[in-house]
């Protein structure tokens, strides 16, 4: 079975796709916490960054309503904290309403806030989508290696990345294997089925995890984790850091 | 020639089971290749892991090109002995196929260089070109067991221990697969219950069965004996 939803696009071809991770990682990390020190009131420069992530967009080939898919996984989670604040910041007040004993005011500074946060968690969840979409998952983990994030974690997160959909297939046919042999029944009983499958998942993982560890042990496992790469940095990469950071310049000078 | 492998009163058990393994005893040669079958839950599996000491038993003696193996010499005999497991998805744990062949040569410390050409040369070897840059989850299953026997030989182990190479292999790969270990030089140690690939495969036969080996002869006189293949459930 294949899965690939983690970095469904990054086989394709596009100047994004070339570039190496190191590059990627470094410039739009450095761009996400420049776009999170802009004062939020500076409304045109936010147009700027817009038109500076649109035609990113369009370099990397990558099709819009992904992107928009993948906002929209953050969007709860803002949402929550987008809709309260205007209501409990202290300030100059856009609007009130009345609802029979309740109260509500609107705040200009309130506003301000809500917006802050959307824009710039929009912002960087698009320009993450991009990173993670035009890197092979692999690839991004040597860049990230290169770049000394610790072995442990980056090791861990591979072995997630190889083992996800091992385990994704073992529940699948679990599932299957239950449906056919499901004749309906009530809530309480399918919550309980539910709650077996998920230990037997567990177990059945504990136990691979044990395997897996025989068998790197016994080819010279150590403790010490050692990887290498063939990361090569061209003009390219130069190139696109310069006219990242030149715009950035550009937006801000003004 | 004198032994490669000996084995003396070897007897192992698990913390919460019975003996698994119980007064082993058994020398293989240089360049012997050595079938054991067994039903299942015989020990063969337990067994294999003693020989690279990733089980070390309680009681008992295994000498390997006469080192006898203790907690000391792991690294040594690791280096001696390649051990290509049952499922290929627990051997393959790393995110890509280059890297999984190179885990164990970067763990033994060889140069950089020389692992890539070893990496490119035996991927060419298995027919397998270009597939540095795959994810083994989008493997097939032969495939997958191709890179997990890759992995062992591109460390050159003067043993080759495997656990039942065929087992759910559609009969192209198996054939493919039997024809590809029948090709690899050098001593070999192989476990199952597919009594045709042990023939093809092996000169000399083990029948284990409950921790213990039952018989010990050449291949072809164990397999035509079928009152003793009946009575360890072989047949």
């Amino acid at each position: 079975m294949e899965h690939s939803f983690i970095d469904k696009y990054s086989e394709r071809d596009s100047f994004l796709h070339r570039l190496d991770p190191r590059t990627k990682i470094i410039s739009f990390l450095g761009f996400i916490v420049v776009i999170v020190l802009t004062p939020p009131h500076n409304f045109s420069i936010f147009a700027q960054y817009a038109l500076i992530i649109t035609a990113l967009i369009i370099l990397s080939y990558i099709p819009l309503l992904f992107i928009l898919k993948r906002v929209l996984l953050v969007i709860p989670f803002v949402i929550t904290i987008i809709l309260f604040i205007p209501f409990f910041k202290q300030g100059q007040t856009v609007l009130t309403l009345n609802l029979y004993l309740l109260k509500l005011r609107i705040t200009y500074e309130g506003l301000l806030i809500s917006w802050n946060v959307l824009s710039k968690a929009v912002y960087s969840v698009i320009l993450l989508t991009l990173l993670t979409s035009t890197t092979r998952f692999t690839v991004l983990l040597k860049g990230l290696e290169v770049l000394k994030v610790p072995k442990a974690l980056l090791i861990l997160v591979s072995f997630m990345y190889r083992y996800l959909f091992v385990l994704i297939d073992e529940a699948e046919r679990m599932q299957r294997a239950r449906n056919a042999r499901w004749f309906g029944g009530y809530i309480i009983r399918q919550i309980k089925l539910l709650g077996n499958m998920i230990a037997l998942l567990f177990i059945r993982s504990y136990e691979r995890s044990e395997r897996v560890y025989l068998s790197m042990r016994s080819r010279g496992f150590d403790g010490n984790i050692r990887l290498m790469h063939n990361l090569k940095l061209n003009l390219q990469d130069a190139g696109f850091i310069i006219i990242i950071l030149l715009l950035i310049i550009l937006v801000w000078d003004e | 020639m004198s032994s490669l492998i000996t084995i003396k009163d070897l007897s192992f058990k698990y913390p919460d089971s019975d003996l698994v393994l119980e007064g082993i005893n058994l020398d293989i040669k240089k360049g012997d290749s050595v079938g054991i079958i067994g039903p299942n839950g015989a020990g063969k599996s337990t067994l294999l892991l003693h020989l690279n000491a990733t089980l070390i038993g309680k009681t008992g003696e295994i000498t390997i090109d006469g080192i006898s193996i203790n907690r000391h010499n792991l690294k040594t005999i690791r280096q001696k002995v390649g051990m290509v497991f049952q499922n290929p998805d627990d051997q393959l744990f790393m995110a890509t196929v280059f890297d999984d062949i190179a885990f164990g040569l970067l763990n033994v410390g060889i140069e950089e260089l020389q692992i890539k050409e070893r990496i490119t040369s035996i991927l060419a070897h298995f027919g397998l070109s270009g597939f540095e840059g795959k994810s083994p989850h989008h493997l097939s299953l032969g495939e997958k067991k191709k890179i997990a026997l890759a992995g062992i030989l591109v460390m050159n182990p003067e043993i080759l221990v495997l656990d039942e190479p065929t087992i759910s292999l559609d009969p192209r790969a198996r054939r493919e697969f039997i024809e590809l270990i029948h090709n690899i030089p050098g001593t070999k140690i192989i476990a199952g219950h597919d009594l045709d690939m042990i023939q093809k495969l092996t000169q000399r036969t083990v029948i284990m069965n409950k921790g213990k080996i039952i018989a010990h002869g050449p291949t072809q006189e164990i397999i035509q004996n079928q009152q003793l293949l009946f009575a360890n459930r072989l047949i």
